[in-house]
């Protein structure tokens, strides 16, 4: 089985990232690391490499210094790597990157194309599918199990839905899977080999050896802020309620009061009266599909 | 030349919309005179029209409503083949989506097939001189705004985080038209299969996505008594969360807490055993729908917020109330 693994290096943002806002230039001392959810899919790769043989290249898009988020995941277990670069990504957005990243894996023809599902620091999770797109593979995206049955060429996957459910997919290969970083847990490598990836050679490709223009970006930044979201919209303030009474609504985070009576009896009592209510209110009996009062 | 309509694609899943589908619409509705178009909803499902006028009183002017059998659950290559058809027909100026599973695996895809600009999981949507959609998003893990425009490529895709915009109260005056377009899928072509769903485990579901809440706190007394609780929790397939005093005495892993310190949860029920509501306790359950608390202290804050407040002790009314529902299955 041939495994294409794309990963991308991403600013660490566990110290707060501080931006010069009037430069809009990031600061020079950032730390670099692997995208948590590629370094999963490059362990999700080595595993299915483990158990049903095959190789597994891994490709990343972006300027030299991403050559070590190669590396690193060269040192888990991987076969080779490719470096793709140009100029024109750093103004670029996933589409872009993702129609340079097919351009670089369609040669490859891999049966499968495993991504991390979102970055770190971007965290729009557009690549993925993209990616599937151009290269014109189905998708699977924010996959939590991985199955795979390379003889009859078809993939199981749990996919993550909302409010914890999660959403059954099967395809054929070759696809594209996008994981999150609950799949696995990722090895830590052993030294011989982190030595060895230190000078295994990397290939870099540019726009020439792609064989393609730089692509358009159809979307341009405009403005980078220091973020100040724009508030919800809550209910304002009962204006009959005395001043001393709102203040102490704004202090309280503006939570509503509401005018309840206090229920009082025998516990028996207390309880056939409240499963009356949660009954009426469709809290009981439990739905799974859809809990809550009106649907909404 | 197309038109300058906003379209939102509506998420309708299990009888009830996404909050998402609702603050879009609001937002578009708001949008709309800025870039002189209409507001139009997309649906798409199966046996769906009858909900459809849902979407006039959150903000749509007009409904298009798809339906066919495959469209039951999310497909990416049914949704991504018959919204490409679409658009490329009646060229909007926008789209919104949610930054749900949904959009999140839909938008990009389409917008690749479209080569149109997307801008996923905004915060925050304007409106520049020009007419064009300013998406404002959060980069470098919440430290940095950055805002993007997409000045030709046509429509403007947009992803938006649910819950950041809040929603409108539905207007129940607003009508819209309704219009049923037929599309020819066929599921044979498809190389993915949606094999099920595999419904949330309320042990292991993250209390910040749990829809039922049961949470305790000091009246508890002590993590043996913790078996009342989760006896509830299991009739109401509820998921357990507590306050910080719950969680300081090692009754519960620290995951759990709900509060400042903690999770700010969003439940459609909340029962709150022996908590008494402290501020920082308060802040975590504000959006929650229908608060319950049972304290034996009648004048807990917690009692301020509460639908139905239960003046009684826990460890006497609990038994009690799992008594009954029992009887009532």
């Amino acid at each position: 089985m041939k495994i294409v693994v794309c990963v991308k290096q991403v600013v660490d943002t566990t110290p707060p990232v501080e931006l010069d806002f009037r430069t809009s230039r990031l600061p020079g001392n950032l730390n670099y690391i692997v995208n948590p959810a590629d370094e999963n899919a490059t362990e999700e790769a080595l595993r299915l490499k483990e158990r049903h043989g095959g190789e597994v290249i891994l490709i990343s898009a972006g300027p030299p210094r991403i050559t070590r988020a190669l590396r690193a995941c060269l040192a888990m277990g991987a076969d080779r790597a490719i470096h793709i670069w140009h100029p024109a990504l750093e103004e670029g957005d996933g589409l872009v990157t993702a129609q340079l990243l097919a351009r670089a894996i369609a040669p490859l023809s891999p049966d499968l194309v495993l991504c991390g599902n979102r970055s770190l620091d971007e965290g729009t999770g557009q690549v993925p599918p993209a990616l599937a797109e151009f290269l014109g593979l189905p998708q699977i995206t924010g996959v939590t199990l991985l199955e795979v049955s390379p003889a009859e060429a078809r993939i199981m996957a749990h996919r993550k839905l909302e409010k914890g459910c999660r959403q059954v997919v099967k395809s054929g290969l070759p696809a594209l899977v996008s994981v999150d970083t609950s799949i696995n847990r990722c090895r830590y490598p052993a030294f011989r080999s982190v030595r060895w990836a230190r000078k295994e050679p990397i290939t870099t490709l540019d726009y020439e050896a792609l064989g393609i223009e730089p692509p358009d970006c159809p979307t341009h930044l405009v403005k980078l802020a220091p973020p100040r979201p724009r508030p919800k919209k809550t209910l304002t303030m009962d204006s009959s309620l005395s001043p001393e009474e709102r203040v102490r609504q704004l202090m309280s985070g503006g939570l509503a009061e509401k005018k309840t009576t206090l229920w009082e009896g025998t516990p028996e009592d207390l309880a056939t009266r409240l499963a009356r209510v949660l009954t009426q209110e469709h809290f009981f009996p439990p739905n799974a599909d859809n809990p809550g009062r009106d649907g909404h | 030349m197309g038109s300058r309509d906003l379209w939102v694609l509506a998420e309708h899943s299990g009888g009830a919309w996404q909050e998402v589908t609702l603050e879009l619409l609001g937002e578009a509705k708001r949008l709309a005179p800025l870039v002189r178009g209409k507001v139009i909803a997309l649906l798409l499902g199966k046996e769906v029209s009858a909900v459809a006028a849902d979407l006039a009183e959150y903000g749509a002017d007009t409904v298009y409503v798809v339906e066919h059998p495959v469209l039951e659950t999310y497909i990416t290559e049914a949704y991504t083949s018959i919204l490409h058809g679409l658009i490329t027909r009646e060229k909007p100026e926008v789209l919104l989506l949610g930054a749900t599973s949904l959009g999140r695996d839909l938008a990009s895809r389409l917008a690749a097939r479209l080569k149109s600009g997307l801008v996923a999981e905004c915060v925050a949507l304007g409106v520049n001189s020009q007419g064009l959609l300013e998406m404002t998003r959060a980069a470098y893990g919440g430290s940095v705004y950055a805002t993007r425009i997409c000045p030709e490529a046509r429509p403007q895709i947009v992803t938006v985080c649910p819950g950041v915009i809040g929603k409108e109260k539905p207007d129940k005056r607003r009508r819209a038209e309704v219009i049923e377009l037929k599309v020819d899928i066929d599921p044979d072509s498809f190389q993915t299969q949606i094999a099920g769903v595999i419904p949330a485990d309320p042990k292991t579901i993250d209390i910040s996505e749990a829809d039922v809440l049961v949470a305790c706190g000091r009246g508890l007394g002590s993590k043996e008594k913790l078996t009342l609780i989760q006896e509830l929790a299991d009739a109401l397939q509820a998921a357990v969360g507590g306050s910080r005093v719950a969680i300081d005495n090692g009754w519960l892993p620290a995951e759990r807490q709900i509060g400042l310190t903690g999770k700010t949860v969003s439940a459609k029920l909340i029962i709150a055993c022996g908590i008494s509501g402290a501020s920082q306790f308060m802040a975590g359950i504000k959006d929650c729908q229908f608060v319950i608390p049972v304290n034996t202290d009648r004048a807990a804050p917690i009692f301020k917020i509460a639908d139905v407040g239960i003046l009684a002790d826990m460890h006497k009314f609990l038994p009690s109330l799992i008594s009954q529902l029992g009887r009532r299955t």
